[in-house]
């Protein structure tokens, strides 16, 4: 037999390797390039600290009332004033950014994996498996979301919490424990994965043809292997890409749920819930509507530079 | 001298689709009734324009993609009948290296993974081995094992086109499938790996289907020469009776066609009047006939059969 | 360029041009003082091997360098006037009336969106004032001249009906249409097969002599440019090293750089003695970003000596139109 492999040790010990800059690294430099981008990731780095550490940071707990103190302007005592039960605005902000912040985080995480992982089998296996998965899609996207969301929530939430038994009751206490972000989370569950699972299946669809992959498989190597380690890292760029524009939409979709009353349970606050409290006094106390409409803009403008700063960096052919 | 390959008869026919309902409204037939056998430590190059199938000659063989009819015999087994487990067994020793080396190298992994993440997987080294591998392989090809950790990005042409002979070469091939592999390189670069393949093949007793356009190159590489003509091998013969004695007139037209580097020699030529039809036709008769200048009336329903016409020398013609 | 008659006769006159390309891992000189002539009615072919410059120089004569390119310095006289000095509006009317070009790939050249009359009567209209259904007349009239058999009905196709080879004589037809002065083949048969590619070369020949047109005939097909060429001149590293007409190329090329590339072409006509190898020219396409001190083609040179290494070689003339870029020939 001639050999590439049997007398291996040939090969000789002290050589100083050159460093590989890998795609990823690449993108990095890019990334960094972008001051608006590292800027705005700073800016969401301190806020999720902020959440995280709500208890510590902010001056005192969001559902601590004073009625001496009530719809007062921003000033000394209160930075940013107080709302009708006179509980402190900051605090409610920070902690409001809890309830924005997890929906994005979990609510793109779980849409991610559920979508990558849905997208990428179809797209792999095709034939018929695929046109079976992206039909179940095409329904899926045909439910009026909102509006399934609107009537499940009210379903569970009416009536007497006490009298409800068997899976009612499971489904109210969970919520309950949530502070009520269950059913958010079910809304979002429910179609957010969805678009990710076409991209996915696109990109997966045309990666599977490329030559790398074909020499792969030409060199015997199993599909598991080839459909994680070898499509699984080429589509990343794309769909992360994707993701990070999803963001943004995800904050807003909350912030709407709990302007019209479906969010989070009261006393909890959240910042679509704070504008839907401050809208009734509008014309007299604009600082209880202004304030959380300020962190809930900053915070979707600083992810949306973020997610285009993410597809500049990875994806160099839309730029230079 | 023992035969490696044999290949009886395939085709390899894509169904075209149409409509809501996917029907079959006809067949691009790729590959149409093929038949040529490989030997040991031989060379036999496949020459054709675009379209004529040639490519797909490859990835039949490999079992990239499966043929409709006909069977592929290597090693003495039927390629068609090994499962799974048997089958990427047997890829180890028919590798395939591709046209665009920019396209055929996963961009995420370095040289090292590149070449070395086959056998690994099927075991024939050691994960602490991989180093050395990717070393003497490097070597071998003539890039510098410094450049191991590097990606297929930080790479020219001609050194990924190395590359991807070293990742053939790490599984201990029989035989390797050269699809258009040095078509994308520039002039001195392919003269450089032509050389190489040559070297290669003595050193690890190997045998390649070399698949090509440039007449210029299969004259070079080649010990024995098929032309592709719509699917269909028109003329097989030894290198030096081929290009000396061609007899079919599609070979003869090829050759003329050729831009000659002397520019004495200006203008003899009769290029071949039309284009190739589209193979999706059904031919009552020689595929050849309406471009062909030796066309009689009988060529037109008669279907010319591969015959043997001593010498080795193969013709698919009624008029010769 | 001493008498006046030989002037006039002189369409394109590039003088010590310089383009560079500003790229995040430094500045890449793409054309390094380059000086070229063509004269009318001539074909002349520009070799060289992928990052040669060959293409950037037809770029800059169309006054189309990409970002981040920028010509530095130098002049391009067309027609006596030069090009640098022109505007942008001035410019589009030069390339529309007076210069064409054809690219590699015919499919990206063209609008898959419109069909082929659309697109070849849209500059006729716009530029030339024509009337639609004289520019309609003309276009079929183009077509049919580029072998064409049935223009009226090609007209009303979409570009992905046709196939490689009749998108390019699209193509062609539409070059020609304006009846430039100069047209700019840029690999125009490298995507083709052989056998069309012998048919797109012969019609292009024929409608030169029918016009008159300069062809710059880019390509790194030496069989090409025997086939096509008058003259020839051979780029590297964004300098041209040889210049001649064609015959004495292929004759007696000096340069060790196009002699190398001659001899590593496999023939299609000629066997090899057993086990001979090809001829190699050593080593990789430069990068134009780390080209050495002194001549650029030094490390991949079998004659490179100390002189080589310490400055670069001047463009001489050897013999009547015979220009070689090396100390040692």
């Amino acid at each position: 037999m001639n050999s590439t492999i049997d007398n291996i040790d040939k090969g000789q010990e002290n050589v100083t390797f050159e460093k590989g800059e890998s795609l990823s690294l690449l993108a990095w430099y890019r990334f960094k390039k972008n001051k608006l981008a590292v800027a705005s990731s700073v800016f969401i780095g301190l806020l999720i600290l902020v959440a995280i550490f709500a208890d510590w940071v902010a001056p005192s707990h969001y559902a601590a009332e004073d009625f001496m103190s009530s719809y007062l302007k921003p000033g000394k005592d209160f930075l940013l004033g107080t709302d009708f039960l006179g509980r402190d605005l900051l605090s409610r902000i920070i902690y409001g950014a809890r309830v924005s912040l997890s929906v994005a985080v979990i609510g793109t995480l779980t849409s991610f994996i559920v979508g990558v992982s849905y997208g990428i089998v179809s797209g792999y296996f095709g034939g018929k498996i695929d046109n079976l998965m992206m039909r179940i899609v095409d329904i899926l996207y045909a439910v009026p979301t909102i509006l399934f969301v609107i009537l499940i929530m009210v379903y569970f939430r009416a009536g007497k919490s006490e009298e409800f038994t068997g899976f009612k009751a499971l489904m109210y206490n969970l919520d309950a424990s949530m502070g009520g972000m269950l059913f958010i989370f079910i809304g979002i569950g429910l179609t957010a994965w969805l678009p990710l699972a076409r991209i996915t299946r696109g990109e997966t669809l045309a990666v599977k043809e490329r030559e790398y992959i074909e020499a792969a498989v030409s060199q015997g190597i199993g599909r598991r292997r080839i459909l994680f380690k070898r499509i699984l890292p080429n589509i990343m760029g794309p769909l992360i890409i994707y993701a990070s524009v999803e963001i943004p939409t995800m904050i807003l979709y909350e912030a709407f749920l709990s302007f019209i009353g479906l969010g989070v349970n009261p006393p909890t606050p959240s910042w679509g819930g704070m504008i839907a409290e401050g809208i009734q006094g509008i014309r007299s106390y604009p600082h209880l509507i202004l304030f959380p409409s300020l962190a809930m803009t900053l915070t979707v403008l600083a992810s949306n530079f973020i997610g285009d700063g993410l597809r500049d960096a990875l994806d160099p052919k839309l730029k230079d | 001298m023992s035969v490696l390959l044999k290949v009886n008869k395939i085709k390899t026919y894509f169904p075209i689709r149409r409509g809501l309902l996917q029907r079959v409204i006809g067949h691009v037939k790729a590959v149409d009734g093929v038949d040529f056998h490989l030997n040991e430590l031989e060379t036999l190059g496949i020459v054709g324009e675009s379209g004529c199938g040639k490519s797909t000659v490859g990835k039949t063989v490999l079992h990239l993609i499966p043929p409709t009819e006909g069977e592929v015999i290597f090693e003495g087994d039927n390629l068609e009948e090994l499962n799974e487990k048997e089958m990427q067994q047997k890829r180890m020793h028919m590798q395939m290296i591709f046209q665009d080396p920019y396209m055929s190298l996963n961009p995420r992994l370095t040289v090292r993974e590149i070449i070395t993440d086959a056998p690994v997987y099927h075991g024939l080294i050691d994960r602490k081995d991989t180093r050395k591998l990717a070393m003497k392989l490097m070597d071998f090809v003539g890039l510098s094992s410094r450049q191991l950790n590097r990606f297929p990005h930080e790479f020219s042409g001609g050194q990924r086109q190395r590359i991807c002979i070293a990742r053939a070469l790490s599984l201990n091939p029989k035989m390797i499938i050269c699809d258009e592999a040095v078509s994308a390189l520039d002039v001195s670069i392919q003269a450089q790996i032509l050389n190489l393949f040559r070297d290669l093949q003595q050193e690890f007793k190997l045998s390649y289907l070399f698949i090509s356009h440039d007449m210029g190159v299969i004259r070079f590489i080649s010990d024995r020469v098929a032309v592709m003509y719509l699917g269909r091998i028109v003329e097989l013969a030894e290198k030096k009776e081929l290009f000396t004695n061609p007899l079919h007139p599609y070979t003869k037209a090829l050759l003329s066609a050729i831009p000659l580097p002397d520019p004495e020699q200006k203008k003899k030529r009769q290029p071949l009047q039309g284009e190739v039809p589209s193979p999706t036709r059904n031919y009552p008769g020689c595929p050849f006939a309406e471009r062909c200048p030796m066309v009689i009336e009988e060529c037109s329903t008669t279907v010319p059969q591969l015959t043997e016409l001593g010498n080795n020398h193969q013709v698919s013609c009624i008029r010769v | 360029m001493k008498q006046d008659n030989q002037k006039d006769n002189l369409l394109v006159d590039i003088r010590d041009l310089n383009v560079a390309f500003f790229l995040r891992q430094g500045v890449a000189r793409a054309l390094a003082n380059l000086n070229l002539q063509i004269k009318r009615g001539e074909t002349l072919g520009l070799v060289g091997e992928s990052g040669c410059g060959k293409s950037v120089t037809s770029l800059a004569i169309m006054q189309l360098i990409p970002e981040p390119g920028k010509i530095m310095s130098g002049e391009i006289h067309f027609n006596g006037e030069d090009l640098m000095k022109k505007n942008r509006k001035q410019m589009r009317k030069v390339r529309a009336n007076s210069i064409s070009m054809i690219f590699q790939d015919p499919t990206s050249a063209l609008n898959p969106v419109l069909t082929i009359g659309d697109q070849l009567t849209d500059t006729m209209i716009v530029h030339q004032k024509m009337g639609r259904k004289a520019a309609r007349e003309k276009a079929e009239f183009h077509l049919n001249e580029v072998g064409i058999s049935n223009p009226g009905r090609q007209l009303k196709q979409y570009p992905h009906e046709l196939s490689g080879g009749m998108k390019q004589r699209v193509m062609i037809a539409m070059a020609l249409s304006s009846e430039p002065d100069l047209l700019i083949a840029d690999e125009p048969t490298t995507a083709l097969d052989v056998t069309i590619q012998a048919q797109i070369l012969d019609l292009m020949l024929d409608l030169q002599q029918k016009y008159n047109t300069a062809i710059l005939m880019i390509t790194h097909d030496l069989g090409v440019i025997a086939e096509v060429t008058d003259r020839v001149a051979v780029m590297y590293a964004g300098k041209i090293v040889e210049q001649t007409d064609v015959k004495t190329l292929f004759k007696e090329a000096l340069h060790p750089y196009t002699n190398g590339l001659m001899k590593a072409i496999p023939s299609a006509v000629a066997d090899l003695a057993d086990h001979e190898k090809l001829y190699t020219i050593p080593g990789n396409v430069p990068t134009l970003l780390e080209l050495p001190h002194g001549c650029y083609f030094q490390k991949r040179c079998h004659l490179v000596s100390e002189e080589c290494r310490s400055r670069h070689p001047e463009f001489t003339e050897r013999s009547a139109g015979h220009l070689v870029r090396c100390f040692h020939v």
